[in-house]
């Protein structure tokens, strides 16, 4: 990747900074080792643990206005997926071309409601795939991480999971398995170090819930520019 | 929208307009309420805990900011994104006009960002023929208003639902949209889903940059911001430059408390963490990216008793608690940050001559170093602009210097300060009713206006001291 530009006098502007920062009579501050330590739960999980976590995450989520169930196999998915397409009347959606959801066949589930399931990516060209994106109804993909504790959604983007189907759509379908399941920031960021060091991926996104907004009167309304609805369907591992 | 130079006229008019008063008090109620019900929920002994390791992280930051910036812009700059140091507010926004000049850009959506407003940027590329949107709800709404934010975290809180009506109502072609807030935010949705996707350049904020990654993270309840960097094929990301934190393990902590002292919320809904450009096959994310440091003012606090100002995360959460902000709104502070941390801002940034004023818009209980997530003390700071206010001037108002004077004369000696009690009930006998002084003549006429001043007792403590302390030594 061809490296960018600086404008700007970088001389000018760090002398500006570095004679004005003084070092206080005690000493400058350290940094502060293990920043996340003693503030959020940190653990290993077994599977009986994380059957706790995921009646966490489905309380958290739909305290926050999501709908979040548990299913025990694919079976007990595909009859799920089947009541929230006649429920928001989807004809149209898009979804991650994710391994796990490639198992998981949901296109034949589409078929039967009459509806479409179209895998990313939709087209090569922006404009065709941006149109083709904001026409689709709902987005479905699979929950990389999920912490429980905030009823939180992690997903670190790469070409065949991108952002767009996460945010586009009015309706938005996770799924995951418990196995996915974590109590919260201290295993979800020690993860993210673990798997990818400094060189994150080009976005990583934390949805918790669905998009909402108070700016009117501090009223809260859902779905004012994300998902209006959100669903988060766990498969027992 | 014109702004009354004097403070005094920004908080008269404020005062007399109920309709504002009644909307913030309503707002900053709510916002207190769940910040409250938040820190119930963490536990005391766990919030402050939070708070301490915040202000840590935030210190060294501040002590090594050299340090981190220029990680973050080598790690930037590695990744294919450009970096625009702009030392003053005009050089930013000359950066971004020629880079909408060189993209032939009609269409710019933005997402939140204080610092623009800092810095003027909207009217800037309005002027060259640029059409500007706000894609954050509450912005849209000010934008339209033609008025600036009245609060960091709900920017149009001063506006009533009759009020939103009637500006969209004004923008849209189609059929009369009710004073319902669902329609209103139903309508919004459509509206500025249709300017996403004619994007030619997004403009975001940040709320934290992280040097060792070299990315942005941006916190959004609405989405408009995640939308705004998976569409925009040039993104910009504007920055102060003290937004900054070393790793992703700093950044867990702070948008823990930033979430919940802004909103009460556990997390924001959309937080986003950005490299910048798309990599490799990825169809979405920016093909350009620009991320420009802003100082505008900033480095020369770095070292100064108010160093610690460059501490905050902008969540609003001294607004709320502030007696001042929440009888007076924030478009009386005059400038883009209103409340607690404007008041120390404004000054600070944009001079003492235009914003000294604002060290008096505080009763100095303290209540914003309480709520603040990061621990500034915000209320000492305040008392020392309104020192340096008065150092600087090298007087005070003429009657304060009287008033200043004579009380010092007569607290020095314990008969002075006998004889001027004396002297105070007699002639405070004409305005007393009921115990207390509910008017009188100018200058304490103005302080009336809005308090009354309780009377000077019959006795004062020292004057029954003697007879009390009769009665212990019986
Ligand atoms: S000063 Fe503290 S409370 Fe006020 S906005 Fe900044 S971080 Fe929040």
């Amino acid at each position: 990747m061809a490296q960018g530009t600086l404008t700007g006098d970088r001389q000018a502007f760090f002398s500006a900074i570095r004679n004005n920062i003084k070092t206080p009579p005690g000493g400058k501050a350290k940094r502060v080792e293990n920043p996340m330590e003693g503030l959020f739960t940190q653990r290993e999980t077994t599977v009986e643990e994380r059957q706790v976590l995921r009646d966490r995450f489905i309380q958290e989520w739909n305290t926050l206005g999501g709908q979040a169930f548990s299913v025990k196999d694919r079976q007990e998915l595909v009859g799920k997926l089947g009541e929230i397409i006649r429920e928001r009347k989807i004809k149209q959606a898009m979804r991650w071309d994710h391994p796990e959801l490639e198992k998981l066949q949901l296109e034949d589930v589409f078929l039967q409601e009459q509806a479409s399931l179209s895998k990313w990516p939709l087209d090569k060209d922006y404009q065709t795939w941006i149109d083709q994106a904001e026409a689709m109804e709902a987005g479905i993909i699979w929950g990389d991480i999920a912490m429980a504790e905030s009823g939180t959604l992690v997903l670190p983007a790469s070409t065949a999971q991108p952002t767009t189907v996460c945010i586009l759509p009015i309706t938005l379908i996770a799924i995951f398995t418990t196995a996915q399941l974590v109590d919260g920031f201290y295993s979800v960021m020690k993860l993210l170090k673990k798997r990818y060091g400094t060189s994150l991926p080009t976005t990583t996104t934390f949805i918790t819930g669905p998009s909402r907004t108070s700016d009117i009167e501090m009223d809260l309304t859902i779905g004012v520019h994300g998902s209006k609805y959100v669903y988060a369907c766990i498969l027992d591992e | 929208m014109h702004i009354e130079p004097s403070f005094r006229r920004r908080y008269q008019k404020a005062l007399a307009d109920q309709v504002m008063i009644k909307a913030v008090k309503l707002g900053t109620g709510r916002l207190r309420g769940k910040r409250a019900q938040a820190i119930e929920e963490v536990g005391q002994e766990r919030w402050a805990n939070f708070r301490n390791r915040a202000e840590a992280i935030r210190l060294h930051v501040i002590q090594h900011l050299d340090q981190y910036l220029e990680q973050l812009i080598d790690n930037v700059l590695k990744k294919g994104g450009h970096v625009c140091l702009a030392k003053t507010g005009e050089e930013a926004v000359r950066y971004i006009e020629e880079l909408a000049k060189k993209k032939n850009a009609k269409n710019i959506v933005k997402s939140k960002s204080m610092v623009s407003e800092e810095i003027h940027l909207n009217p800037a590329l309005e002027k060259m023929g640029c059409k500007v949107i706000e894609s954050d709800l509450g912005e849209w709404i000010i934008q339209l208003a033609n008025e600036t934010p009245s609060h960091i975290i709900v920017p149009a809180m001063h506006k009533n639902r009759f009020q939103v009506a009637d500006l969209f109502n004004a923008v849209n072609t189609g059929p009369k949209i009710p004073a319902e807030t669902a329609d209103l935010c139903a309508f919004a949705r459509q509206y500025l889903r249709q300017q996403f996707m004619n994007i030619d350049i997004g403009i975001t904020g940040c709320n934290f940059a992280i040097a060792d990654s070299g990315a942005v993270t941006i916190c959004t309840n609405e989405g408009n911001a995640r939308i705004v960097s998976a569409l925009a094929p040039t993104m910009v990301t504007i920055m102060g430059m003290e937004r900054i934190l070393p790793s992703i393990e700093e950044l867990a902590v702070m948008l823990s408390l930033l979430a919940r002292s802004a909103t009460g919320q556990k997390l924001t809904v959309y937080n986003t963490l950005s490299t910048g450009v798309r990599i490799g096959e990825e169809l979405d994310g920016p093909q350009e990216f620009h991320l420009v440091i802003v100082d505008n003012g900033r480095s020369k606090l770095l070292g100064s008793k108010y160093e610690k100002v460059l501490n905050c995360i902008r969540c609003g959460s001294c607004l709320n608690a502030c007696p001042v902000y929440r009888n007076i709104g924030g478009h009386a502070y005059g400038w883009v940050y209103p409340g607690p941390i404007g008041a120390v801002l404004s000054p600070l940034y944009q001079g003492m001559d235009k914003y000294g004023e604002l060290a008096y818009a505080s009763t100095l209980c303290g209540a914003c170093h309480v709520a603040c997530p990061v621990k500034i003390p915000l209320h000492d700071m305040l008392y020392a602009l309104r020192n340096d206010k008065v150092e600087l001037e090298k007087k005070g108002e003429l009657v304060e210097d009287i008033t200043f004077k004579g009380w010092s004369a007569a607290f020095a000696t314990m008969s002075r300060y006998r004889f001027s009690i004396r002297m105070a009930r007699r002639f405070q006998f004409p305005l007393v009713k009921a115990g207390k002084i509910a008017f009188g003549p100018p200058p304490i006429s103005d302080w009336l206006k809005y308090r009354d001043m309780p009377a000077l007792p019959d006795k004062f403590f020292h004057e029954v001291w003697p007879e009390l302390n009769k009665d212990r030594k019986e």
